[in-house]
């Protein structure tokens, strides 16, 4: 049909002869000019980014991949050899392995559990105060940008026997060179880190919730609590589901609390801290190696039940489309 | 100042949806000209064509006589007011008005006194020192009506320019943008969904749907003698009541009663091809209270009776609201107008009707009453292509005519 | 009655603001308490010091390894910041202003490294660092961090983007501007905000970064603040560095604290205008 008209409105005005080969452009290459720059445009403002966040994360990722069928132990470069599987055999069976995993899944669960909890609470405080919401704010965001490393140490110190206001506290012992007391003190170090973060998208998610609709519940007779639950916490649910994600995922990551507080000792370690250890101490890369592998299969299973759980509101299934 | 002509202009999206199909429309030398239509009807598209920020697929645009399809927005000099102001945030009310002249390259005083013009004529010399978040929604209108006058462009563009104002300051800021583009002179293509807009404010209007032009002129024309049954249905508030009506013996069943038709009307439905079903229209105004209509006017129509739902006193008339027993008229511009309104989904059983009866008229909420309506005002359509039946050279003669 | 609820109500939210405040305050106070105490009073467990000196401070501004990290995490930071700024805007206004095929793919990848497991990059990295010459060089930080910032960069330049009336372009264009212009008086001082937030954003970032830090280097040369911090053994052996810690902790953390006074408005909206879309 346009087809037609167009052929027509070019038959019917025989002025214009120089417009029918000008559009006949178009009419062999189905876009036009103006949407192919557009498409070009866009992937070379893109390629940058894009290249350098693959450079650094997909070759390296199926590099050692690589790596961890090998025998590769840096102190004995010589014995370099492929032994196919090995070495996930020799991790999965390892007690020390599963030993931090243990402790890196009861970190994850612990401090996510928490800290919505509390990021919950610290949302609503920020969001509704009366008094003071920009100081309360201001110093939300301190943890946050707080380097970890000196928030372990401050912890560190704070539980050290003699030097510590915490240790003089509660006990006459080193809470630091106990299983437990160290495990408790890592992850109180997570969670007052990383608790503001999670305030803060939740607090994004509850500015999404109408006032008019909370006044409708309280006037068809909701309580506070019934109006958090039956109101608040639908319209919240895909910021609470993003706000998990991430928090879950970064939890596993922990490192740099450990490193600090405990170097690992007392079995604390996580699978980063082990990873990081038979890589840098040991220099074993083909076990460091088929660790880094392991945790970052552990990680794709824990988004994709995630996404798969949460189905659409997953992130980036909410990136709007132009128009 | 020019006059705006376009030939056969053309909108394809790479998509492969035709937002504009050969639009012909010939604007004068500061004529103000309303493209109207529901959202999605390609006014927008048309006058973003119009103004250089959308390509033209094909046809030809030509603003004074010169050809400007290739020509970039700056290089045409028009002027445009967005629906949204388009104010720019971090210059003050004087900065933008200036802006367009400053990048014109004229000296600071000539800058200076034109926006002081501007400003007098707007009623903005007070606020111009302010950013425009400090500006009310009517004061921020006002500012982007400046800035598109100060540089005296060869027309103005406008789009839907009002719809951002409460209902109050609409009809106030209507009679401002009329009386300008009076004073002004300068050709105008004003863009809106509003059909209020479009009947009081230009020369002539422009009907769109799904790309193309329904009907061009001036709004009376538009009202009386609407060539089908999208451009009937659109314009009038509220809008033309339609019926269902069957072709039986020469008459016409409807809800209303069996309506009479004229010869000329008769020839055209004996064609062989003709519909055997129709759809009546009858404007609200041209119901009346049986009871006060006289006798000679009486048989220029039809009576019926009918139970009343709701009465709308309006002070000068009151708009009663009937319920009809009979289907509902049913075409694919009726339910594009309903969904346009967001009242696709309101089908209650029968048909309703909305008349506008005398104010001295007795009528009374739930009481059978009844009402007059005028044979020579009503329209005939064909669901199928929505064609106005009684539409004999452009103008409609209801159903009587012979 | 109605002020006697109202007075109550704020001290109650008085009351849990001041929780919140102590709870996020107090290791801060303490490391910064430490870094004032004499090497005497050091381990009296006391919150507030008895004596006050800047002895700490002189320490470690005398040691070449405090200095140099200094300096290198200032570098790598703010190197790192620029270059991620500049490509995540570059991508950002693709992804906010032009329609093009992949965009979804790219928006989808690099949600995928915003939650990558970054340990799984430390050995290869290492290895393949190693190998080409970057190890222990300020590039071979620069380059993993911007590959962790540049998401963050992405989704909230995007969203700041999205933001800007881009009816404002058109505008200045219908004004007599041509397509710089445009940019240049209309749109750049509007995207200017978002673009100095993010720049915030990731500089926070690599500030913060420990694990890239600590196996990617291994002397001096690229050696950052945080992973000096662990390595810290004070002038003598026999001295305890803890003061010398915690001054250093101190340093490092007082820019992080000026960023937040000064632009707590702006951070909170970049960290949650990214993450969740209204």
């Amino acid at each position: 049909m346009s087809e037609r008209s167009e052929q027509t409105a070019v038959r019917g005005d025989g002025r214009h002869a120089a417009v029918p080969t000008q559009r006949s452009r178009p009419r062999r290459a189905p876009l036009s000019e103006n949407k192919k720059s557009e498409r070009r445009l866009g992937w070379l403002l893109c390629a940058p980014a894009a290249l350098v966040m693959l450079a650094v994360t997909a070759y390296p990722i199926i590099y050692s991949v690589w790596l961890s069928l090998q025998r590769f132990d840096l102190r004995f470069p010589d014995e370099r050899a492929f032994v196919g599987l090995e070495n996930y055999v020799t991790v999965l069976s390892n007690e020390f392995w599963w030993t931090a995993f243990g402790v890196t899944a009861l970190i994850t669960v612990v401090t996510v559990a928490v800290e919505l909890a509390l990021g919950m609470g610290l949302a609503l405080i920020m969001h509704r105060t009366l008094v003071g919401r920009g100081i309360v704010r201001t110093a939300a965001l301190i943890p946050y940008g707080i380097v970890t490393v000196v928030a372990a140490f401050s912890w560190r110190y704070a539980w050290t026997p003699g030097t510590g206001y915490l240790a003089n506290l509660f006990s006459d012992g080193a809470p630091l060179t106990e299983r437990a007391s160290s495990l408790a003190i890592i992850m109180l170090a997570e969670i007052w880190k990383t608790t503001p973060f999670m305030a803060l998208l939740l607090m994004a998610g509850l500015a999404l919730v109408p006032e008019d609709l909370l006044k409708a519940a309280s006037t068809d007779g909701a309580t506070s609590w019934q109006r958090f639950t039956k109101v608040m916490l639908p319209v919240m649910k895909p910021a609470i589901l993003v706000a998990l994600l991430f928090r879950t995922l970064d939890a596993f990551r922990v490192f740099d609390n450990i490193f600090v507080l405990t170097a690992g000792g007392n079995e604390t370690s996580s699978v980063s801290m082990l990873a990081y250890n038979n890589l840098i101490r040991g220099l074993n890369l083909g076990i460091g190696s088929t660790m880094s592998v392991l945790i970052f299969i552990a990680v794709a299973i824990i988004a994709f039940v995630f996404v798969k759980l949460f189905g659409t509101a997953a992130p980036g299934s909410s990136d709007d489309e132009r128009r | 100042m020019a006059e705006i002509v376009l030939d056969k202009v053309s909108k394809r999206f790479p998509d492969g949806t035709d937002a504009v199909r050969d639009v012909d429309l010939e604007i004068a030398d500061g004529e103000f000209v309303i493209l109207v239509g529901p959202s999605g009807c390609g006014k927008s598209t048309t006058l973003n064509m119009i103004a250089g920020l959308e390509d033209i697929s094909s046809g030809e645009l030509r603003i004074g006589g010169q050809r400007v399809n290739d020509k970039a927005p700056r290089d045409r000099d028009i002027a445009m007011v967005f629906q949204s102001y388009a104010l720019y945030p971090n210059m003050t009310v004087r900065e933008n008005m200036a802006f367009p002249l400053r990048l014109q390259k004229l000296d600071r005083e000539t800058i200076n006194s034109k926006v002081e013009e501007a400003a007098k004529v707007l009623e903005l010399t007070p606020l111009l020192d302010r950013k425009p978040a400090n500006l009310s929604g009517g004061q921020r209108q006002r500012v982007a009506m400046g800035r598109a006058i100060v540089r005296q462009p060869k027309a103005f563009l406008m789009d839907e320019p009002l719809s951002n104002l409460d209902a109050k300051l609409r009809v106030q800021m209507r009679t401002v943008v009329s009386r300008l583009q009076k004073q002004l002179g300068t050709t105008t293509v004003y863009v809106t969904h509003d059909q209020t807009e479009a009947m009081t404010l230009g020369d002539r209007v422009v009907i769109m749907r799904g790309g193309q032009v329904q009907q061009v002129g001036p709004p009376q024309e538009l009202y009386d003698h609407p060539r089908n049954l999208f451009v009937a249905g659109f314009i009038g508030s509220p809008s033309m009541n339609f019926l269902h009506a069957a072709v039986e013996e020469g008459k016409l069943r409807t809800a209303l009663g069996d309506v009479p038709v004229g010869d000329r009307l008769r020839r055209e439905l004996e064609a062989a091809d003709a519909p055997r079903e129709l759809i009546l229209g009858v404007r609200p105004e041209h119901f009346e209270d049986a009871e006060l209509v006289d006798a000679e006017t009486r048989q220029r129509g039809l009576e019926f009776e009918a139970p009343v739902e709701i009465v709308e006193s309006m002070g000068s008339d009151k708009y009663v609201y009937l319920t009809v027993e009979g289907e509902r008229a049913s075409a694919a511009e009726l339910e594009e107008l309903a969904a346009d309104a967001g009242a696709a989904d309101l089908t209650g059983g029968g048909a309703n009707l909305v008349t506008r009866l005398s104010a001295e008229s007795s009528v009374t909420e739930g009481e059978n009453r009844r009402v007059w309506f005028n044979l020579e005002k009503i329209h005939l359509f064909d669901p199928a292509n929505g064609r106005n039946l009684t539409l004999h050279e452009g103008r409609a003669a209801g159903a009587l005519a012979s | 009655m109605a002020t006697e609820t109202t007075t109550r109500a704020r001290l109650r939210w008085g009351l849990l603001d001041a929780v919140v405040v102590v709870f996020a305050l107090i290791p801060v106070l303490w490391i910064a308490s430490l870094s004032f105490k004499t090497p005497a009073t050091l381990t009296d467990g006391k919150f507030i010091p008895r004596e006050w000196t800047l002895e700490n401070y002189r320490t470690i501004f005398a040691t070449d390894q405090f200095v140099r990290a200094l300096v290198n995490s200032i570098g790598i930071a703010l190197i790192a910041t620029l270059i991620a700024v500049v490509l995540g805007a570059m991508a950002a206004y693709a992804i906010a202003r032009l329609d093009f095929p992949g965009k979804k793919l790219l928006v989808g990848v690099s949600l995928l490294i915003a939650m990558f497991p970054q340990v799984s990059l430390v050995s290869p990295l290492f290895e393949i660092e190693r190998q080409v010459g970057l190890f222990d060089t300020w590039p071979g930080l620069i380059l993993p961090h911007i590959t962790f910032a540049l998401p963050l960069a992405i989704y909230t330049l995007s969203a700041f983007f999205k933001q800007i009336p881009w009816d404002l372009e058109k505008a200045a264009k219908m004004d007599g501007a041509t397509q710089g212009q445009a940019f240049r008086r209309v749109i750049a001082p509007l995207a200017a905000p978002g673009l100095f937030t993010t720049a915030i954003l990731v500089f926070i970032f690599c500030w913060n970064d420990f694990l890239f830090a600590i196996t990617l280097t291994s002397t001096e040369r690229a050696r950052t603040v945080p992973v000096a911090l662990s390595f810290f053994t004070g002038a003598s052996q026999f001295e305890d560095p803890t003061g010398a810690i915690c001054a250093a902790a101190v340093v490092i953390t007082v820019p992080i604290i000026l960023f937040v006074l000064f632009f707590q408005r702006r951070i909170v909206s970049g960290l949650t205008s990214g993450a969740v879309k209204g």
